[in-house]
């Protein structure tokens, strides 16, 4: 298929997008401009190749929501962060982590089904509840690390080796249970 | 066709992210990566925890077999196994001759929580008379948290039968030649019906309620009312479905020849069924369709059914001569026809000379528009209709009226002249 016709079927599909599937893939667009207003108010300096590449590849998510290009997104705008701000744990940092939740979950829900579909309430009411777990589980972390910073405990090579095993101890869980996917039936 | 759970890019992309942004933290000594990995991290676990074991089963149904033109049912699509199923989706193909709701064909709803089985009932209108099949397309689901998908998986397309419009036909006129038993047609022959025939003198055997009192006082003898009796009559349909002109539109648009034709038999079918006539139906094409003549409500839906069967096309070798018709004498013979095929012709002719009272319906689009408005085309279908004046003008010689199809009535004038007909003596060959 050329990409022509790809580009083609892409925009035959966009426009038989339903009004909150367009209201969602919105979603996924404003997020990422926010992100990047975040990274400038959290003190980073973006050039304006980096601003024009997180724009395309925020325009190219909402299209394409049910694709790893909203993984690259959330992975480039992570970088980004990681890059250009001190890490400080302050109200920017909350605001760019409900941006990066708010743009993972549109993606999420705009990727159930062929984009001509409407949602019903019961799904969307789902959905607002495990938002409001992962935003509630956000600012706890948040409270408790800044309760941690305050308490100025020096990890040593120990603590270090512990949380290494816990994060490679989840991986090892997710990839047995993700990569590999459900079990033959 | 994918019949296994897959994580979606939704929960990979949620368990990448967080895990890079987990040992990022770690490595980097940033809290602040946890915090922005965390709500992604809850993501994962939560479609971790909820990786679905049982592949669900997909099956379709129809609400009703048969439906009639314009009129709707419900597409059921059956999971079982579906205890893991958090979302069903269902995209139809989209169709020409039936139209789901919503019309885009993409429908999805939530499942019950751990029920067994989930059912997506999706409203479907046929547009047109025929047989067809609904529901080609795909389903896909998704469990819990959106961290897996299964399909989308094919679909079993379901049959479905589409009969023609309810009747819009009525006559008043009776058939010329009424030879059942009992029937609303008036007879011939004197007999107990409701028909006025006479007044005449008494004899034995008369019943008394039909004592004409005024003529028997003025007269001096005793008089009745006598009556012509009352019988029913056979009816043949004969569809023509070699060739359909017109491009149909269903319920919504123009009709083809072969759309009223076929809804036009269907409606007289239904008249005459429902007076307690008896109906039989024979398509004159590649449409094996030959119902014999029979009564009742029974019949109609029989009528009908075969109706819904009749697809356009011509066989070749087709000779009408040669048929056998199975119908017995007097049975009037009405023919839906486009008038543009020597069969159609060679029909009319052969039962005519059979004895047979014959009508044709000419069911020729009157509002017909070419859609390719070349030259040529456009000749070409003048001398296709000089064509047809031709064999019309052979039908009218064999003193067959042809009347245009205009719903109720269409066949009254003509059925009252053949009444009037039918008394005078003519000349058949046997």
């Amino acid at each position: 298929m050329s990409v022509t016709s790809e580009l083609n079927d892409l925009l035959t599909m966009l426009s038989r997008t339903s009004l909150q599937q367009r209201v969602l893939r919105a979603l996924v667009v404003l997020p990422t401009v926010g992100f990047l207003l975040l990274l400038t108010a959290a003190g980073d300096t973006l050039g304006p190749l980096v601003v024009v590449v997180v724009l395309l590849l925020g325009l190219l998510a909402a299209a394409l929501p049910d694709s790893g290009t909203p993984l690259g997104l959330v992975l480039l705008l992570v970088l980004l962060w990681v890059l250009g701000t001190p890490g400080h744990l302050d109200g920017w940092l909350l605001l760019a982590a409900l941006d990066l939740l708010a743009l993972h979950v549109a993606a999420t829900l705009a990727s159930y089904a062929p984009p001509s579909l409407v949602l019903d309430r019961q799904v969307l009411g789902l959905w607002a509840v495990r938002t409001a777990v992962m935003v509630t589980a956000t600012v706890l972390t948040l409270v408790a690390a800044e309760l941690l910073a305050g308490l100025r405990l020096h990890g040593g090579a120990g603590v270090f080796v512990a949380a290494m095993l816990v994060v490679l101890g989840w991986l090892g869980f997710v990839t047995g249970r993700v990569v590999r996917g459900a079990p033959p039936v | 066709m994918n019949r296994t759970w897959r994580p979606t890019n939704a929960l990979l992309r949620a368990a990448l992210a967080s895990a890079a942004l987990l040992v990022g933290a770690v490595v980097f000594s940033r809290p602040d990566l946890l915090v922005l990995g965390v709500g992604l991290l809850v993501h994962a676990v939560g479609g971790v925890l909820h990786r679905p074991t049982r592949v669900p089963r997909t099956r379709a149904r129809l609400g009703h077999a048969a439906i009639r033109e314009g009129e709707g049912t419900h597409l059921h699509v059956l999971l079982d196994d579906a205890a893991d199923v958090e979302f069903a989706a269902v995209a139809l193909a989209p169709r020409r001759w039936w139209r789901p709701r919503p019309a885009t064909g993409v429908f999805g709803a939530a499942a019950v929580p751990r029920a067994d089985r989930h059912e997506l009932s999706i409203p479907v209108a046929s547009l047109r008379w025929g047989r067809q099949v609904v529901g080609e397309g795909v389903v896909g689901v998704t469990s819990a948290w959106a961290g897996y998908r299964c399909g989308p998986v094919d679909l079993a397309p379901v049959p479905l039968t589409t009969l023609p419009m309810p009747g819009r036909y009525d006559g008043a006129a009776p058939t010329p030649h009424p030879i059942g038993l009992v029937g609303t047609n008036p007879a011939r022959r004197p007999g107990e019906g409701s028909e006025f025939a006479s007044i005449r003198p008494f004899a034995p055997g008369d019943r008394l309620r039909r004592v004409q009192w005024r003529v028997s006082l003025r007269t001096g003898a005793l008089h009745v009312t006598s009556t012509v009796a009352e019988e029913d009559a056979s009816v043949l349909l004969l569809v023509d479905s070699g060739v359909e002109i017109g491009v149909s539109g269903g319920t919504l648009g123009a009709a083809s020849s072969l759309d009223i034709a076929v809804r036009a038999a269907g409606a007289v079918a239904e008249h005459y069924l429902r007076r307690g006539d008896r109906v039989a139906l024979r398509a004159l094409g590649v449409s094996p369709v030959s119902v014999p003549a029979a009564s009742g409500d029974r019949h109609l839906r029989r009528v009908l059914d075969s109706l819904a069967r009749i697809v356009p096309g011509d066989i070749r070798d087709a000779d009408p001569r040669r048929m056998r018709f199975r119908v017995p004498a007097g049975t009037v013979v009405v023919l839906f026809s486009p008038m543009l095929s020597e069969v159609a012709m060679l029909a009319v002719t052969t039962l005519a000379q059979r004895g047979l009272t014959v009508i044709v319906v000419d069911t020729l689009p009157q509002d017909l528009e070419l859609t390719d408005p070349s030259a040529a085309l456009a000749l070409a279908w003048r001398m296709r209709l000089v064509e047809r004046d031709a064999l019309l003008a052979r039908v009218g010689k064999t003193g067959t009226p042809v009347v245009a199809w205009r719903g109720p009535g269409t066949l009254d004038e003509v059925l009252r002249r053949l009444g009037r007909r039918a008394s005078l003596p003519r000349l058949v060959r046997r």
